[in-house]
């Protein structure tokens, strides 16, 4: 990011040179910059010391204005020839020398004026700019709508905040929609923003779907109430060319430091409160904490491991069997991705595969384990399943088909062997390609299992829908206690409506022998968990098909 | 009005009036609101309908495109209007309400056109669908245009 910095008069007649060397690095430069605020019906509000050197001390009070809105900026009123072509977005200095004015729309009903001073830096480089799709300011105007801020602010104990607002699944209405409903969506979305906001703060798009508000005089509470707000009208629907259209926001919050003067800093506190937002679910706002960059550092130390992991030989499958209590029999094994890390030890995938699919590294990942599933499949009694999860990332990726039918291929397994486990985040992606590629898939032969049920939205309707041969019980529901009886009333219904349907239901973390009888009451047709087996190792699945064999398939005694 | 060559669109939602005020004050905001969007709608080419039972709104909203969505975004924006479900988003080749830049039924309207009796006064908008509401809306407007327009 360039950063500017600008000073005000205060700091002398030669401040206005850029800095050979200054922290800022070699694109900082510093010119003075007149600033005015002006609000729709035409008073001037604000105007900084730049300003008044320039247009005269007298200048808010003896320029005026005409009246403006969102559209169209305040358009100077007391030039002289103010007919002349372009006069309204001039002002006139004490010695009647004509000076070009930026506006920016900054608030809901106010617009801020730059003027930069001839002889210094190029106006591009000094002046706030427009956005030119939504009217806010962009990048580049952060640094002059923060040195506004803080000249406006006049005291250092008036404190300063700042919020990064990101929009949810911003990408996908890009994508489905096309870019031009991204750009309408984008323009609703600032008009939202800024009424969101009291008229002195600052909106800015960043770029993309983000967007960053800058807060003078509020109190953390007040802070986020705003943010609270902003979640909840950006979370109502949209109507973008004919089309509903529902996202979310995620924010960011930090507050500027004491001793501060220079706004990247704070930006970069309210980014990683963002990123933790982000990946607290989304549609959340967090505040910056110490410890949020000592986390995302470790975080960038386990992706780079989890990039090398795959070489270094560090992951293993495991294996949980599957019983089915018409044939009373083990009919099959989930397989379960281990990392083992050399000085972490193991890792839990729920810590390792969010940031896997993140990077996408869980393509590699995915591919791998596909691989090595069927492989190790190939060794056992050729009526046993192997069930393989897969990641939503890898499911949309260009090419998972074909990933599944070379593993496949190369293994030699019969396609009627394998099982993928698709939770329902798949099926929140472009509908024509999930159901072009389940059917492709099911046309292979490979079977399909709705993993996780039960969580989620869990619309009965996926189970019309799309072509699954099971649907997996959420654990959440087995192990609901038994006084949780709405619990185990979707159990009793699903599996009802999923073997009417001609699908397997198999219960997850069947624990206890209550479980199991209960769940053999409501009707599930399957059942997994450390009742039956814990997950055991490739070389151990024999003795342990043995094993159950001897004991009658008891999942007690095996 | 001529509509050729427009992109006409018709939107329908119900919302939630969840400020509780009392009966007297909440007719006086609602013939506010109704005026102010009657003057909005005539101005931006929108027209569509109204009907309010038991706290719940369903509105109907038609015409170009652009206007209904500025239309439908200050309605999001608008506090009194919380709450909002938007049931239908879709193309149209004419307006049904043609006309009305906000036509209105209320619960006495609701209760004239459906009889009075018990369906009438438990009527619950947030159970119906887009074209339920569509539906309601266009038969009870044109049944009652007549004698509005006479009165």
């Amino acid at each position: 990011m360039k950063h500017l910095t600008l000073r005000s008069d205060r700091d002398g007649p030669n401040s206005g040179h850029p800095i050979p060397g200054s922290p800022q690095g070699a694109c900082a430069l510093s010119a003075p910059v007149a600033l005015v605020v002006v609000d729709d019906s035409g008073t001037v509000t604000f105007a900084n010391d730049v300003f008044r050197s320039i247009f005269g001390p007298d200048a808010p009070d003896r320029l005026r204005f005409g009246q403006s809105d969102s559209h169209h900026p305040p358009a100077a009123l007391t030039n002289e020839n103010a007919s002349a072509p372009g006069a309204a977005d001039r002002l006139a200095d004490d010695a009647g020398a004509m000076h070009a004015v930026t506006w920016c729309r900054t608030g809901p009903d106010c617009w801020t004026g730059t003027v930069v001073l001839p002889g210094r830096k190029s106006p591009h480089e000094t002046s706030m700019r427009h956005d030119a799709l939504t009217g806010l300011g962009d990048r580049s105007s952060l640094s002059i709508a923060f040195q506004t801020l803080l000249d406006q602010r006049g005291g250092a104990d008036i404190p300063v905040m700042a919020a990064c607002v990101d929009l949810d699944r911003f990408k996908r209405v890009n994508d489905t929609l096309g870019h031009l409903a991204g750009d309408e969506l984008l323009r609703k979305v600032s008009r939202r923003l800024v009424s969101s906001v009291r008229r002195s703060d600052v909106v800015i798009r960043m770029g993309g779907d983000e967007f960053t508000i800058l807060l003078e005089g509020s109190t953390q509470a007040e802070v986020e109430d705003m943010a609270a707000r902003i979640i909840d009208v950006l979370a109502r629907p949209f109507v973008v060319m004919g089309h509903q259209v529902i996202i979310g926001a995620s924010i960011g919050l930090a507050a500027l430091l004491p001793a501060e003067t220079d706004p990247s800093e704070l930006m970069r506190r309210a980014d990683v409160a963002l990123y933790k937002s982000k990946n607290s679910g989304r549609g959340c706002f967090s505040w910056f904490e110490d410890g949020m960059f000592a986390a995302l550092d470790e975080r960038r130390l386990l992706e780079a491991d989890l990039r090398k992991a795959l070489l270094l030989d560090e992951f293993e499958l495991a294996f949980q069997s599957q019983f089915d209590f018409h044939t009373n029999s083990i009919t099959g094994f989930e397989a379960l991705l281990r990392w083992k890390h050399r000085d972490r030890g193991i890792v839990s995938p729920a810590d390792f595969i969010p940031i896997a699919e993140e990077t996408g590294e869980i393509l590699k990942i995915g591919a791998w384990v596909l691989r090595q599933a069927c492989q190790t499949a190939m060794s056992w009694p050729d009526t046993l399943m192997i069930a393989v999860n897969v990641s939503p990332v890898q499911f949309e990726a260009d090419g998972f088909v074909e990933s599944v039918l070379t593993a496949l291929a190369l293994s030699g397994l019969a396609p009627c062997r394998l099982e993928l486990e698709l939770t329902e985040t798949v099926l929140l992606s472009e509908d024509k390609i999930v159901i072009e590629r389940m059917g492709a898939l099911r046309a292979a032969g490979v079977k399909l299992s709705l993993d996780d049920f039960g969580t989620g939205y869990s619309s009965l309707n996926y189970l019309r829908k799309y072509p699954f041969t099971k649907v997996k019980i959420d654990q959440s529901f087995i192990r609901a206690p038994a006084a949780d009886e709405n619990a185990h009333r979707i159990v009793t219904a699903v599996a009802g409506l999923g073997i009417a349907m001609g699908m397997s239901v198999i219960a997850e973390g069947v624990e206890t022998e209550d479980q199991l009888s209960r769940i053999r009451f409501q009707g599930c047709s399957a059942a997994q968990g450390y009742l039956f087996s814990r997950p055991i190792r490739d070389r151990d699945v024999m003795a342990y098909l043995q094993a159950a064999k001897a004991s009658g398939f008891h999942p007690q005694d095996s | 009005m001529t509509d050729h060559h427009m992109n006409l669109i018709r939107i329908v939602y119900f919302s939630r009036n969840v400020a509780a005020v009392p009966d007297a004050e909440m007719r006086h905001e609602f013939d506010r609101i109704l005026n102010v969007s009657r003057i909005n709608n005539a101005r931006d080419d929108v027209t569509g309908a109204l009907m309010f039972n038991s706290g719940v709104f369903g509105q109907v909203l038609e015409g170009p495109s652009a206007a209904v969505e500025d239309t439908f975004e200050r309605i999001q924006m608008d506090d009194r209007h919380n709450d909002i479900t938007l049931l239908d988003v879709s193309p149209v080749t004419e307006r049904g309400f043609s006309g009305w830049s906000m036509g209105f039924v209320g619960e006495k309207g609701l209760k004239i056109s459906l009889g009075e009796t018990a369906a009438a006064r438990d009527f619950d908008i947030s159970l119906l669908s887009g074209q339920d509401i569509y539906r309601t809306l266009h038969s009870l407007m044109l049944r009652n245009e007549r004698a509005v327009r006479v009165a």
